[in-house]
């Protein structure tokens, strides 16, 4: 298959809608980024800001109706996804795109045993035997450190903790040693020091194994220690990608700076109220003409309610939606915080 | 689980015993004798007949003589078939009912099953539309209507089946259908609704992520789930189909235990209602206990002390 320079997944001008009784809602409109073997990216955003809607796009997971991609290229590896008959696509789920779900409670099937769910993905994509198979389960538990896998491979779901549960989930995308995992916040159900652990493990399985990760959250403290560059996306857009230091250092959307300012500090904010951006994530079904973002936006101008922003380059690999880009940006140059 | 069963099973016992004494109960303070006719008995013979059959003694002596009867499981001798026993007469009667329901069951369980899952995997689909309409009609037109309607068409105006009694297969035909109909409905309705539920879940997900085909995924993953709440209605349904169904053994002049049931009661024949109400109450139960055990096997999150 053609080398698309290095890139492994190219998503160009995605759209991605759903119809509902209220109106057309967009919940992925226009979004693109690539993605080169190896790399991390991370995609942040608010609830409803399209980000899962975006991921599921790519593996065509979407629910048709009522949802529907109505436009762009999903190129894998060479492949336009869209293009691709169901068949070939569920050749591609499991075994070369791989996906974590945010749930790990709900997302086990909690009536089939842990060694039946992790088998089927190895019998199906590589042939295995059921012994084969059965081995490659235990070796996959023992990988994701769940103790006395042995014996824990023949337990049901509901047997294990919420974080043990997303070690299985782990175990079984990585059964095949995809080229691309997809982890859908794979952190935000389990508590804070659990959260370190996984974020740990897939981290070093994807040194291990050299898998690319897209990994998808609305806590901008996940994504700053793993990924080397992060999108930020707002009603189905995307308001700023760039390189992940890069982005923490100076941002040039008003938005991204909201998110910023939104992780707590331990450091500084003792008995400070924590911030939070005013307002609530539009209606994507009826959005105004303008910038999405504008009625919650500390800056916002009369041209912001008025027309929608252009996707301005600030440098080679970064862009922010934004009226003001530039300025922003040069902002964020002086003192940041 | 062996200790649950077992625990069931001896709660059995007590139950049973307590719908004998309701029953027993209902049944004296209910106007009227199994003797009352349309002509006065003279008193001489009136009493004749309550002393032979007890009737004298006060009602704690005459509730004790039936306990200790039925405890050892003997109910006596029927009042109104002299000389029958209440055991011969439902070991006689009950297959018949036990065929019908038991053939009835299966047929609803295939076509019911189907339906739901096909219309759910299709849904809003012609096929869903179509079954979904067919199962509120089966809901909605009671099985007196439908015995009647059934042969009006195939026996009076086609002449394909016989209209009623027992004889050969083709004679239980329509007794079935009449049964299964609204059975089916229901259990076509549950299947939909559970595995539409089952279908939308994260676990589904999963699956499909996974890449095994929708086959698969439907038959391995959500089926489980989505007829537990099937399992649950199926039980009890069962036990009721086995035990005859009044209206449909009326229509079709089947001897069965349901019609068997009624004339005991029109008859006020005591012991020959006792003997009925204990062992429907004592199926009924047992088939309870049947849809509990079999929840462990569908899911395993449900374990038994």
């Amino acid at each position: 298959m053609s080398e698309n320079n290095g890139n492994l997944l190219t998503v160009n001008d995605l759209r991605t809608y759903f119809q509902t009784e209220d109106g057309t809602v967009k919940a992925v409109d226009g979004v693109s980024f690539q993605l080169t073997k190896g790399e991390t990216i991370g995609i942040v955003g608010e609830s409803g800001s399209g980000k899962s809607v975006a991921n599921l796009s790519i593996m065509r997971l979407i629910p048709e109706p009522p949802g529907k991609i109505v436009n762009g290229d999903i190129i894998f590896d060479g492949q336009d996804v869209r293009k691709l008959s169901i068949e070939e696509v569920r050749k591609i789920r499991g075994k070369r795109i791989a996906m974590i779900f945010q749930d790990p409670m709900t997302s086990l099937n909690p009536f089939l045993k842990i060694s039946t769910q992790l088998m089927e993905v190895t019998q199906l994509h590589l042939g295995h035997t059921k012994k084969q198979a059965y081995d490659h389960a235990v070796e996959m538990l023992r990988k994701v450190e769940i103790p006395d896998p042995e014996k824990r491979v023949d337990n049901y779901p509901h047997e294990f903790s919420g974080g043990m549960r997303q070690r299985v989930m782990i175990a079984m995308a990585l059964s095949c040693q995809p080229e691309l995992l997809i982890a859908d916040e794979p952190t935000t159900a389990l508590d804070v020091t659990i959260q370190a652990q996984i974020l740990e493990l897939i981290k070093e399985l994807k040194d291990e194994l050299g898998t690319s990760v897209i990994l998808i959250t609305h806590d901008l403290g996940v994504v700053a220690g793993m990924t080397d560059k992060i999108i930020v996306m707002y009603a189905g857009k995307i308001f700023e990608s760039a390189p992940t230091g890069e982005l923490f250092e100076r941002p040039a959307n008003p938005y991204t700076k909201g998110l910023l300012r939104s992780v707590p500090d331990p450091a500084h904010e003792h008995g400070a109220p924590l911030y939070q951006i005013p307002g609530l994530p539009p209606d994507v079904a009826h959005l105004p003409p303008g910038c999405p973002f504008a009625e919650r936006c500390e800056r916002s101008k009369e041209i912001c309610e008025r027309e929608f922003p252009p996707f301005v380059q600030i440098n080679e690999n970064h862009h922010s939606l934004c009226h003001f880009a530039k300025e922003v940006y040069a902002e964020s140059a002086g003192g940041g915080e | 689980m062996l200790k649950f069963i077992l625990k069931r099973l001896l709660i059995i016992i007590p139950m049973a015993l307590l719908v004998v004494t309701v029953t027993w109960g209902l049944i004296r303070i209910a106007p009227g004798n199994f003797y009352s006719t349309e002509r006065k008995l003279p008193p001489a013979i009136e009493e004749n007949i309550r002393k032979k059959y007890g009737l004298d003694k006060p009602w704690y002596v005459q509730y004790g003589t039936m306990m200790g009867n039925i405890i050892r499981l003997d109910f006596g001798d029927s009042l109104k078939y002299q000389g029958q026993s209440v055991n011969e007469i439902i070991r006689r009667h009950f297959p018949y009912s036990a065929t019908i329901g038991l053939l009835a069951y299966i047929l609803a369980l295939i076509i019911g099953l189907f339906a739901g899952i096909v219309a759910a995997l299709k849904q809003n689909s012609a096929f869903d539309y179509g079954s979904m309409a067919a199962a509120m009609l089966g809901l909605s037109v009671p099985n007196f209507v439908l015995g009647p309607i059934l042969v009006l068409f195939f026996s009076l105006y086609l002449y394909w089946l016989p209209p009623a009694r027992w004889g050969g297969p083709l004679y239980l035909i329509m007794p079935v259908v009449t049964l299964a109909a609204i059975y089916a409905a229901y259990i076509a309705r549950l299947t939909r609704a559970g595995m539409l539920e089952v279908m939308r879940s994260d676990y589904i997900r999963t699956a499909r992520a996974k890449g095994l085909d929708e086959k698969t995924v439907l038959l391995k993953h959500g089926l489980r789930g989505g007829i537990v709440p099937v399992v649950s209605f199926t039980g009890p349904a069962l036990a009721s189909l086995l035990a005859g169904t009044v209206v449909v053994e009326k229509v079709f002049a089947i001897p069965g235990l349901g019609n068997m049931f009624i004339q005991a009661v029109l008859n006020r024949d005591e012991p020959l209602i006792l003997g009925i109400v204990a062992f429907l109450s004592i199926l009924i139960m047992i088939f309870n206990l049947a849809v509990d055990i079999s929840y462990g096997f569908l899911d395993p999150r449900i374990r038994y002390e």
